[in-house]
C-alpha cells in the first residue's frame, strides 16, 4: 500500500525531530525531540515503518539513550564529588522550614476525626510522635 | 479483530484529519491540568479552616462531571470521524446541549463507584487512628482490593458512553446494562488494550505532554474501534 501524504510527512518530521534530538543531546531539550521523533515515527506507520520513518526512529531513539547516559553519568559524577548530599541536605532544610505549618488537608481532617471520636469517646488519647495529647 | 489491527485501523483512520483533533487534545490536556491542579490544593494547599477545603472539592466534583461531559462529546466527533461523516467544532460541545442531564448521571455512577472503592480505605485510616496501630499490609490489601473493585467497574461500564452516543434515544439504565453485556467476557481483553498504550504514555511524558497531541486522539479513535468491533462481534 502507498503512503499516503500525510504519513510520509509525518515520517519526514521525524527524521527532523530526529536530527535535532541528536544536536541537541549538548544543549538539552534532546529528550523532548526525541520523544517528538518516535511518535511521528510510530504514527506514521500503516503495515511497515517506511524507509524516512525508520531513520527518523533510530536518530530519534539514539538522542534519547544518549540523554538518559549523559544524565547518568551527570548524576554520578554529583554523587561521587558528594554535591548530591549536599543538595540532599538543602531541600530538607527547606522542607523543615516549611513543615508544621497548620492547614493541610491532613491536618484540617484528623483534627475533625480527633474532635469526633473525642467527643464520642471522652477518655481516648491519641498520640503524636510518641507524645500523648 | 486483534487489536494490532484497530490500532492500524485508527491510524488510517486519522490520517491527514490530525489537526482536526488539535482542538480537542488541547481541552482534554487543559482538563487534566485542571484537575491536577485542584488536587494538588487539596492535597498541599494551605487552608484557614475547613470552608476552603470543602469549597476546593466542590470545585474539583464539578469539573469532574464537565470534562465527563466534555469528554462524551470529544468521543462523538471520533464516532462522526469513523462513520465518515463531517464535523464541526460546534460537535465538541454538542453534548451540553443535547442530553446533558444523561452524561451527567453517568459521571455521577463513575464518582459513587470511584468513592465506593475508596471506602474500605478510608474507614481502614479512621480505625488505626482509633486502635494507633497502622498494620502496613492490611492497608496495602485494602489499597489493592479496591483498585481491583474500581477498575472492574470503570470496565464494566466503560462502553456506556459510546453506547449513548451511537444508540441517541436510549437511557443510562439501558445503556449501562448494554455496555455489562457487551464487555461480559472482553473485560481483560479491554484492559491489555488499555495497557498496550502505557509506551505512548511514557512518550507523552517525556515529550512534556506535546506527544499528547497526537497520542489522545489516537487512543480515542481506537478506542472508538474496539466498541465497534466487540458491538459487530456481539450481534
Amino acid at each position: 500500500m502507498p503512503d499516503s501524504p500525510d504519513s510520509s510527512g509525518m515520517a519526514l518530521s521525524s527524521m527532523m525531530f530526529g536530527i535535532a534530538s541528536l544536536i541537541f543531546v549538548f544543549f538539552g531539550g534532546s529528550l523532548l525531540f526525541g520523544s517528538l521523533g518516535l511518535i511521528m515515527a510510530l504514527l506514521s506507520r500503516r503495515e511497515h515503518l517506511s524507509k524516512m520513518a525508520r531513520i527518523g526512529a533510530i536518530l530519534s531513539s539514539l538522542g534519547m539513550a544518549l540523554t538518559v547516559l549523559f544524565i547518568g553519568v551527570f548524576m554520578s559524577i554529583l554523587v561521587k564529588t558528594g554535591t548530591m548530599d549536599k543538595i540532599i541536605r538543602d531541600v530538607e532544610a527547606i522542607d523543615a522550614s516549611s513543615a508544621n505549618a497548620p492547614g493541610d488537608m491532613v491536618d484540617v481532617i484528623s483534627g475533625d476525626i480527633k474532635e469526633m471520636i473525642s467527643s464520642l469517646f471522652p477518655n481516648t488519647t491519641f498520640e503524636t510522635h510518641g507524645e500523648q495529647i | 479483530m486483534r487489536i494490532s489491527e484497530i490500532k492500524t485501523q485508527a491510524r488510517s483512520i486519522l490520517s491527514g484529519r490530525w489537526g482536526s483533533f488539535f482542538l480537542s487534545s488541547v481541552l482534554l490536556m487543559a482538563a487534566a491540568f485542571l484537575i491536577n491542579h485542584l488536587l494538588l490544593r487539596i492535597f498541599f494547599g494551605r487552608f484557614v479552616n475547613r470552608v476552603g477545603l470543602f469549597v476546593c472539592v466542590g470545585i474539583l466534583l464539578a469539573v469532574l462531571l464537565l470534562v465527563f461531559v466534555l469528554r462524551a462529546g470529544i468521543f462523538g466527533t471520533f464516532l462522526k470521524n469513523a462513520r465518515g461523516e463531517a464535523y464541526t467544532i460546534r460537535d465538541i460541545f454538542s453534548v451540553f446541549v443535547r442530553d446533558p442531564d444523561k452524561f451527567i448521571f453517568l459521571g455521577l455512577i463513575h464518582m459513587v463507584l470511584a468513592a465506593l472503592s475508596a471506602a474500605p480505605v478510608l474507614l481502614f485510616c479512621l480505625f488505626t487512628l482509633l486502635e494507633n496501630d497502622s498494620s502496613r499490609l492490611l492497608f496495602l490489601l485494602f489499597i489493592i482490593a479496591g483498585l481491583v473493585f474500581l477498575i472492574t467497574m470503570q470496565l464494566t461500564l466503560s462502553q456506556c458512553v459510546p453506547l449513548m452516543l451511537d444508540e441517541g434515544s436510549i437511557g443510562v439504565r439501558e445503556a449501562v446494562r448494554e455496555s455489562a453485556r457487551l464487555m461480559k467476557g472482553r473485560r481483560l481483553r479491554l484492559l491489555g488494550f488499555i495497557l498496550s498504550y502505557a509506551g505512548w504514555v511514557l512518550l507523552a511524558v517525556t515529550s512534556g505532554g506535546i506527544g499528547c497531541i497526537w497520542i489522545l486522539p489516537y487512543f480515542y479513535q481506537a478506542k472508538l474501534l474496539f466498541y465497534k468491533d466487540i458491538k459487530d462481534t456481539a450481534q
